[in-house]
């Protein structure tokens, strides 16, 4: 996979051709090797992200970005952060199918942090009951951006995910943390729920003890 | 791939082919081991060979891991068109104890459960594909009588939660509820609205997931809910499992 650096470069590279869809019945101009996300975003036509951040890689966990496509005679769900853009693509950012599933997405996430005022606003256009699903005990909604933050920005690695599937967790390396963390702290404020606040005056607490 | 490359266990969040660009963005194939036994058989006899044996789109020989409530277990060889009931009591030997048989499961965690009323299919990709059960990578689980169909289910679902890497939220938290749902419904605490839940949720999972774990993890649910629904209502409205429960 290459480099955010070098995927802008090719897409700088390839701007020469541009290509032509549509999105929600308007006509986008984009360049290849866009996403369908960026190209709706620069036409100004919201599609609701939680992990993705412009600063970092896509990344395609959360899909809230799932989009409707008509490619070449089919109908496909696809991740708007991820999908390339292609002439004559045909997006659609709400459909009844698309609503069904972020609506679904919201209320397994609200499971785990209900007071999340991002989660909360999304709720109310999708109609998500956020009681939906029995509270779970953890608040970290597993987005990645702090995780990916330190890795892709600021090449430190002090924060990880451990463990997988239903049982998967951020966690700071205390050997890292203890001493970057203190001066950076900028994964703070990505963070949709604070838990990873709470995480880390945890690993904090630990080493001061 | 990822994890060649030395990177984190997780998939690709590319909408690439790994034909065009795999690992290190080179062109990559990637099969079942199972899948490559093949290909000497058709370069050394050709294709013509090859196509001549089987049906009419699933051609050659499978090969099938018998396992479960079945005399013979291990891998056999079976041609494409060989029905079930043939793998079943022919090959297999039938099923011990003079038990009957219940279902036949294909494809492991991600496949799903043929009922014995439909034994006399063909071993065929389309034909299993059509009754909810994709063949895979051949794995054949013979089920008795004394299966409850919502343990296996279970059982399965309980395995996807650890293979499931976590990433992608209708995946984690899709499982994650599926089973906890089901593990209510098996110990009798099933409520009234429980399937329609489970089949919302495995829509939005299989719709929506990253990677083909995902998007087939409700398979064995699915599949058990078109051929033994009336054993998850049983379950729910009578609290108790109609078939003679056994550890899974």
């Amino acid at each position: 996979m290459p480099g955010r650096e070098a995927r802008i470069i090719m897409g700088e590279h390839k701007k020469m051709s541009e290509i032509t869809l549509q999105i929600d019945g308007k006509e986008v101009k984009a360049a290849e090797g866009m996403t369908v996300l960026e190209a709706a975003q620069s036409a100004d036509i919201f599609i609701p992200t939680l992990c993705h951040h412009e600063k970092l890689e896509p990344y395609g966990a959360c899909r809230i970005c799932t989009v409707e496509v008509d490619v070449r005679g089919s109908t496909k769900l696809v991740a708007a952060c991820l999908y390339p853009v292609e002439q004559d693509l045909v997006v659609r950012t709400r459909s009844e199918k698309v609503d069904k599933i972020r609506k679904m997405i919201l209320e397994f996430l609200l499971a785990h942090a209900p007071y999340s005022p991002q989660l909360q606003d999304l709720a109310q256009e999708y109609g998500a009951d956020k009681d939906r699903f029995e509270k779970e005990s953890s608040f970290c909604i597993l987005c990645g951006l702090c995780v990916r933050y330190c890795a892709e920005v600021k090449k430190k690695n002090a924060v990880g995910f451990v463990e997988c599937g239903a049982r998967r967790e951020i966690s700071f390396i205390p050997e890292i943390a203890s001493k970057e963390c203190h001066s950076c702290m900028e994964c703070f404020p990505l963070c949709p729920t604070s838990y990873l606040q709470a995480a880390f005056v945890l690993t904090e607490s630990f080493y001061t003890r | 791939m990822r994890s060649i490359e030395g990177n984190n266990p997780e998939p690709r969040p590319k909408y690439i082919r790994t034909s065009v660009s795999g690992i290190w963005g080179k062109p990559s194939v990637l099969n079942n081991v199972e899948t490559w036994a093949n290909v000497p058989l058709i370069i050394n006899k050709g294709s013509e060979w090859y196509t001549s044996i089987g049906t009419e789109r699933s051609k050659g020989t499978k090969l099938l891991s018998l396992s479960g409530n079945i005399v013979n277990t291990g891998v056999v060889e079976v041609t494409f068109g060989t029905t079930l009931r043939e793998i079943v009591y022919d090959i297999g030997g039938g099923i011990p104890k003079g038990k009957k048989l219940k279902a036949v499961h294909f494809g492991g965690p991600m496949g799903g459960s043929i009922p014995e009323s439909l034994l006399d299919t063909p071993l065929d990709f389309d034909e299993l594909a059509k009754l909810g059960a994709p063949i895979g990578a051949g794995s054949m689980l013979v089920l008795d009588e004394d299966t409850s169909m919502v343990d296996v289910t279970k059982y399965f679902l309980n395995f996807l939660t650890n293979e499931s890497c976590g990433k992608c939220v209708p995946c984690r938290e899709g499982i994650r509820q599926m089973l906890r749902i089901l593990t209510n419904i098996s110990d009798g605490k099933g409520r009234e609205g429980d399937i329609e839940l489970l089949e919302e949720i495995s829509e939005v999972t299989g719709a929506a997931s990253l990677c083909a774990l995902g998007k087939t993890a409700s398979g064995p649910l699915l599949s058990t809910l078109l051929h033994f629904r009336d054993e998850y209502e049983a379950n729910i409205e009578k609290k108790k499992c109609p078939a003679e429960k056994r550890e899974l």
